[in-house]
């Protein structure tokens, strides 16, 4: 090629075509970077035009470099589009989180998701719905859909506006100004369709199933792959991706064009799976909700049968007070506790080198530290916890922290034995939750034996439908005065405890649908045991997991 | 080596971020608020964001959050907050790490270089 031949510094095309060669290469895509702003390429124009004759054969290389410099713009202009693109889509995910944090309303976080999808520019499908699980009828249920079931119809709405079809502001107006926002004909068509667990050869049983996207391929017939969508599917543009959290499967969120025509792009696909993520995360939130209403109406419950009882209404109240109080300055305490930790080390750091610097330091540092560790407590009491249930072994748990603390155990002069039902208890829960119970329980049996030393004693067994683990100790007791305030929080007869220990481990088991109960002897010791629902056998079927707030 | 923006409204702690974050060699600049952050988003044009969110004026933080990641998706963000929990707001998760807010540094001080090693804008 030419270019590796010439000497010039830059190996350009120009300094050939001055020096009279004629063989240019011009396909190579680096003529435009090497071009750009050459002063040489001035010399090549001048003497072009300098001639009475053009010199066509640089005319036509110029031609071409511009066709190059021109194509280069239109990529440019490409990629600044398809950039425009990603970012209307990203604000777009940001307005439709905005709205969807607002609501706790699951009929509306369905219709933004929805509308999300098929409003404006950004997704611009024509159609979406969705379809939730339903452990009731143990199927997947269309639940809601926007778009329309005819082209007629799509015409017709699309002229109300004025860009054709409702830019997501439009549609969003309809959403909070409408009494009923699922009307359409589609939606009362998506609203029939029931598809039974068992199908398991259904595309969007599938879908479910290995939480992959789906998307229709030409010629594929969607009546063979899922019957129940014949109508409602066009084959243009079909896709169907799952929604899903970490902890719940939802359902799926079917997409389709079938107004346009237009294919779906491998970039539609990856954002589509974006917005799933984000609308699975927004109807856990709504799920939530929904958990903390049905409780409060229980805790309502609760208080009526207590009315009588003024005392413990006020004692209660006065609880939340505190334990609101206790929350605020914590965090007032929090962070100056964080900068002088910082400043300390950073002085550690510097001036640590001398044995009697250090050792003040040190001391101070410790302090900070446990101060830090007890607010983070109180802060993380004082908020939601989200569950990450997988399936795991207890034993596996009880026995990894028994090794952790092996040491101290020793120390105290604490023998361990544990008697566990079988090799494995498996359990559906959140893993670290569980091991957080477990040591809060254990490191109470061990301060309750810090003076004496006794036994600690772990054992699992089942009873009806719960797997029960309980821990018991052969320490001081528990007075009775203090028995009825064990799982109060901030509650504590320690010099330095926090009282949240149990309180922590309360809230985690009540969450995984559990309870948890303590038996105390004065002088001999005290028995805690935690009741985990659920597992009859150790090889469940893997049936989805479904949104609690659907099921009850 | 990255540069760095942080946003943090405890003054001290502020100082010692910069101090800190400079002698592992990074280009730093520390703002008390939000809005005089994002002032200098454009030229400063840092890989790494450091933000504080507080429960107080979460939706502060979050707007500024999500105004940094419109302005160009490439810069990283890191919140820091003294919320261990406050990871299950789903708004955070275009941030790109979460962490809670310690006097120990160093986590903070690895995630800062983890993100900035990686970053499509050195
Ligand atoms: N195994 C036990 N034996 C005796 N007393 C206990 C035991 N477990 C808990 N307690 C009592 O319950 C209180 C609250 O426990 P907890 O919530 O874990 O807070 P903390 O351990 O920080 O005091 C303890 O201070 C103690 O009085
Ligand atoms: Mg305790």
């Amino acid at each position: 090629m030419a270019n590796a031949e010439t000497k010039n510094s830059c190996g350009c095309w120009i300094t050939d075509l001055l020096a009279g060669k004629e063989d240019v290469d011009l396909s190579t895509g680096k003529i435009f970077d090497y071009c750009k702003g050459c002063p040489d390429l001035e010399k090549l124009k001048e003497r072009a035009s300098g001639r009475r004759t053009a010199d066509t054969t640089i005319a036509i290389l110029i031609d071409k470099l511009f066709e190059r410099i021109h194509s280069c713009r239109i990529q440019l202009v490409d990629t600044a589009s398809s950039l425009r693109k990603k970012l209307e889509e990203l604000s777009l995910l940001n307005k439709v989180t905005d709205h969807l944090l607002k609501t706790d309303n699951l009929e509306r976080a369905l219709a933004l998701v929805l509308t999300g999808v098929t409003a404006g520019d950004a997704f611009g499908f024509n159609r979406a719905a969705i379809f939730l699980c339903d452990l009731r009828s143990n199927s997947l249920r269309g639940i809601a859909g926007i778009g329309c079931a005819t082209i007629d119809e799509a015409r017709k709405l699309w002229m109300q506006f004025d860009s054709g079809r409702p830019t997501f502001d439009e549609a969003l107006e309809r959403i909070y100004n409408s009494d009923e926002i699922f009307t359409d004909t589609f939606h009362h068509q998506v609203w029939q369709v029931q598809i039974p667990f068992e199908e398991e050869d259904n595309v969007l049983m599938k879908v479910l199933k290995t939480q992959e996207i789906f998307v229709l391929k030409p010629g594929e017939q969607i009546a063979h792959l899922c019957p129940q969508l014949d109508n409602l599917a066009d084959p243009a543009g079909f896709v169907a991706v799952p929604i899903a959290t970490d902890n719940l499967d939802f359902g799926v969120l079917i997409a389709d064009n079938f107004v346009t025509n237009k294919p779906v792009s491998e970039d539609d696909i990856l954002s589509l799976k974006t917005f799933a993520n984000t609308a699975a995360t927004a109807f856990e939130n709504v799920g939530l909700h929904n958990q903390l209403r049905a409780k409060l109406e229980e805790l309502k419950h609760t208080h009526d049968l207590l009315r009588e009882n003024q005392s413990y209404l006020v004692q209660h109240e006065r609880l939340a007070d505190i334990g609101k109080l206790a929350t605020t300055v914590t965090h007032e305490i929090k962070t100056p506790l964080i900068t002088i930790g910082a400043y300390t080390r950073r002085l550690l750091n510097t001036f640590g080198t001398e044995k009697f610097n250090k050792e003040h330091l040190e001391v101070i540092l410790h302090e900070v530290d446990r101060l830090e560790k007890i607010s983070s407590e109180i802060l993380d009491y004082s908020k939601e916890i989200r569950l990450e249930i997988t399936s795991c072994d207890l034993c596996g748990i009880i026995k990894e922290i028994l090794k952790i603390l092996g040491e101290k155990l020793e120390d105290y002069k604490i023998g361990v034995k544990t008697k566990f039902h079988d090799r494995q208890v498996i359990i559906r829960a959140d893993a670290n939750r569980i091991r957080q119970v477990i040591y809060n329980l254990i490191q109470n049996a061990m301060d309750a034996m810090m003076l004496k030393g006794g036994t600690l004693t772990i054992s699992t067994h089942t009873e009806q439908n719960y797997t029960v683990f309980e821990i018991e100790d052969t320490g001081e007791g528990i007075k009775q005065e203090a028995q009825e305030k064990l799982f109060t929080p901030f509650y504590s007869t320690k010099a330095k405890g926090s009282g949240l220990g149990l309180s922590v481990s309360k809230k985690i088991i009540d969450d995984h649908g559990g309870y948890i109960k303590a038996e105390t002897e004065r002088g001999k010791g005290s028995k805690f045991s935690v009741y985990l629902p659920g597992l009859k056998s150790e090889n469940q079927p893997s049936e989805p997991k479904v949104m609690r707030s659907q099921n009850e | 080596m990255s540069r760095i923006l942080i946003v943090e409204d405890e003054p001290h702690l502020l100082e010692l971020y910069i101090d800190e974050l400079k002698e592992e060699g990074h280009e730093v600049e520390g703002y008390a608020n939000g809005e005089e952050g994002l002032k200098r988003l454009d030229e400063f044009a840092p890989e790494v964001v450091v933000l504080d969110i507080k429960l107080e004026n979460s939706a502060g933080g979050l707007e500024i959050l999500k105004e940094v990641k419109s302005r160009n998706k490439n810069t990283r963000v890191i919140l820091n907050s003294a919320y261990s929990t406050y990871k299950n707001d789903f708004t955070t998760w275009i941030a790109d790490a979460y962490i809670v807010k310690s006097s120990d540094l160093v986590e903070l001080k690895t995630k800062i270089k983890e993100l900035g090693d990686s970053s499509p804008l050195m």
